[in-house]
């Protein structure tokens, strides 16, 4: 008779532990077909937008604004790396969560139990990374054909397999030769492809390219420059400066099955600033629009091509990149609009069909989110103009609205179909501000080259403050406001539920009733949030999960502006909190 | 007269001439600290704090932001030559973009801020 060790039980226990882990991993495949209808899998998130109409709306009730009262935390998880804190957005397949930290490591947990199923770390070149400012944080990956993927800050997209989190492929797709850094920014499949826009902006080189690969290979099947690609790019900066202009596409777009196009924003042009003030058309570090820097642009999904774009800051002269925001695709009257807010505190509202010809986008509607602004007087509704710029010569310019941290950052609002309204955080701090001259770096360098120096400051007259609004997203009416002590700085979540989730600088994570604005529920999270939150159901419950953890480039503007409890807040530490009833 | 309101009279003119002095109306303190480094390297160092350093430091260094204050540090010029150099995480280094003296010409005038 064979006995039964107890090194036999051992193994044969583990090996139980290892199949039973595994069995949760074996979700159904994400195949193109779910990513194309991810609008109608309430039960997932399998996109950083959900889904490819952008809404940020889960399509679970079963938390609710009757109920919310009583949700409480599931799980957590920490991961071990935080530094500057969590910034991504966890997806969820089929029970399985999946979201990265910082440092390059990437997690997969069981959705119901925390329980890890298992974790990568990407060994990054930290002599490459750390020649950028955007470092080591990340804001997300990409799921499908059985893959994770994910973009490093040393220039590489990777493949993991989603259920054991071996590497696939791992491929280094930028180049440091023009002085283009890593990507930050979380992937999106479209079709065959996964598509990623590199970091750039306030760095000095070239060209601020977003990338199509291959999912399968890794191979780049398209590169399209956001600077210098184009005869018609390179003649709007003068004196050949495209060559030190930044550009870049640092957050994620979005897809329109329609048209067959992807929508991104592009970054600022460097340098940040300008010292030729109203003299840029033929004077400065960089005359001429310098396109497509701070500008939309519509490329078609197969080949790269530019099929549309529309200029959101001709000649950038604040730093309001069109690279944060989402792209939400709305329909009403018969007619497809698109929204996209831009940095600078401005929704425009785009014609979604009307894309081709290499042509600029037609602007539908344009109306101002932030409420202090000075750096332009508005903006034309019917063509989405800039009226009445301020621009900021050589020297000191004081109370310029809003600073360089825009009135929004890069996380997004949200869109409820049931109450048809768009919620979106604005935030409210001004700058003063020292324009230089400062000296050209070496083309292609990719050197930091602000142009400026400044110093956060609150408005004229009252305290910085935050807002969350409650609005019609293509008219701009506002139907509820629900103001903030402290400006929030992460995404918004509305559900089918009735409800707004709203994860606040100072730890409390919010519900709001989304056709009010009204507080329902909040919970201390002991952290500021600025990253992603969803929704998803495993075993039959509803999850809502969001990501706390703090340390992020704006959320430094909080210590100086608000005191406590940001001059204590760490900034390398960070939770996934998941809550449910 | 009497010898106190004599006594009074100059002092009086003292203490006129002391709020009518130049350190009364001292300007910004980093134009002051900029100063003797320019002098000393030439150039002009503030420019090249702000084309640098401002995206994370805020005010020329005399503020905390996203960067910490750097005015009134207790690191060495050679320390400070070095973090700019080398970074440290978050920070990024700088060796690569920066002359030798560009970095000694930050580190001297980071050094020269006031620490109140």
């Amino acid at each position: 008779m064979k006995r039964w060790t107890y090194t036999g039980a051992a193994k044969a226990l583990s090996a139980a532990a290892f199949v039973g882990f595994a069995s949760q991993a074996m979700a159904a495949d994400v195949t193109w077909d779910r990513l194309l209808n991810a609008d109608k899998d309430a039960n997932n998130w399998l996109m950083y937008h959900q889904s490819f109409k952008g809404w940020h709306y889960s399509g679970l009730d079963q938390v609710n604004a009757d109920n919310v009262k009583n949700l409480h935390v599931a799980w957590l998880h920490t991961p071990s790396a935080s530094k500057r804190g969590i910034q991504s957005f966890p997806l969820v397949a089929d029970g399985v969560l999946y979201y990265t930290s910082a440092s390059g490591q990437v997690w997969a947990l069981d959705g119901a139990s925390g329980a890890v199923i298992w974790r990568y770390q990407a060994k990054i070149d930290t002599e490459r990374a750390e020649g950028t400012f955007y470092n080591p944080y990340n804001r997300g990956l990409a799921l499908g054909y059985g893959k994770v993927y994910i973009g490093t800050v040393d220039g590489r997209m990777i493949a993991l397999d989603a259920k054991t989190g071996k590497v696939a492929w791992d491929n280094t797709i930028l180049s440091v030769e023009k002085g283009n850094k890593g990507f930050t920014g979380a992937p999106v499949i479209v079709k065959d492809k996964v598509i990623i826009g590199s970091n750039g902006g306030e760095l000095s080189g070239c060209c601020g390219p977003i990338f199509a690969v291959n999912a399968q290979t890794g191979e780049v099947a398209w590169q399209f420059d956001t600077i210098g690609g184009d005869e018609r790019s390179r003649a709007s900066w003068g004196n050949d400066s495209w060559k030190i202009g930044g550009g870049g596409g640092w957050m994620t777009g979005s897809y329109d099955a329609k048209t067959n196009t992807v929508w991104w924003g592009t970054a600022n042009p460097a340098p940040d600033y300008d010292w030729a003030g109203e003299n840029w058309k033929t004077e400065g570090p960089r005359p001429g629009e310098n396109l497509y820097s701070s500008s939309v642009v519509v490329l078609d999904a197969d080949s790269g091509e530019l099929k549309s774009y529309f200029s959101e800051m001709p000649h950038d002269a604040w730093d309001f990149d069109a690279a944060p925001g989402e792209f939400m695709t709305l329909e009403k009257g018969g007619k497809r609009y698109m929204l996209h807010p831009n940095k600078g505190g401005i929704i425009f509202v785009y014609n979604a069909d009307q894309v081709g010809g290499g042509n600029q986008l037609k602007v539908e509607n344009a109306y101002m989110f932030g409420e202090t602004y000075n750096f332009i007087k508005g903006v034309d509704a019917k063509t989405g103009q800039l009226i009445g710029r301020r621009e900021l010569p050589e020297g000191k310019h004081t109370n310029v609205c809003p600073a360089i941290d825009g009135a929004i950052s890069w996380n997004t609002g949200s869109y409820n179909p049931g109450t048809g309204l768009f919620y979106k955080i604005g935030q409210e701090w001004c700058f003063d501000i020292e324009v230089v001259k400062a000296d050209r770096p070496a083309d292609f360098s990719g050197q930091a080259y602000f142009g400026a120096s400044w110093s956060a400051t609150h408005p004229q007259g009252k305290k910085a403050y935050g807002h969350v609004t409650g609005r019609d997203p293509l008219s701009g009416k506002v139907k509820w406001r629900t103001e903030f002590k402290y400006p929030p700085l992460a995404s918004l979540l509305s559900t089918k539920g009735n409800l707004v989730f709203v994860p606040g600088a100072d730890g409390n994570f919010h519900a709001l009733d989304a056709r009010t604005g009204k507080e329902l529920w909040k919970n201390n999270n002991g952290i500021g949030h600025h990253g992603g939150v969803i929704s998803y159901m495993a075993g039959g419950k509803q999850y809502i999960a969001v990501v706390a953890g703090w340390g992020s480039h704006v959320s430094g503007n909080y210590g100086p502006l608000f005191g406590h409890p940001f001059t204590e807040m760490p900034t390398d530490a960070g939770q996934l909190i998941v809550f449910s009833l | 007269m009497s010898a106190s309101r004599r006594t009074n009279i100059p002092l009086a003119l003292a203490l006129l001439i002391s709020l009518l002095s130049p350190s009364v109306f001292a300007g910004d303190p980093t134009d002051e600290a900029a100063a003797a480094i320019d002098e000393k390297f030439g150039g002009s160092v503030k420019k090249l704090f702000a084309t640098k350093c401002s995206w994370c430091h805020q005010g020329y260094g005399m503020k905390q932001a996203d960067g910490p204050k750097l005015a009134g540090t207790e690191k060495t010029v050679a320390q400070v030559m070095a973090q700019i150099m080398n970074g440290k995480t978050p920070m990024p280094g700088f060796k690569t973009q920066l002359k030798f003296e560009e970095v000694q010409r930050l580190a001297e005038y980071i050094k020269a801020l006031p620490a109140n």
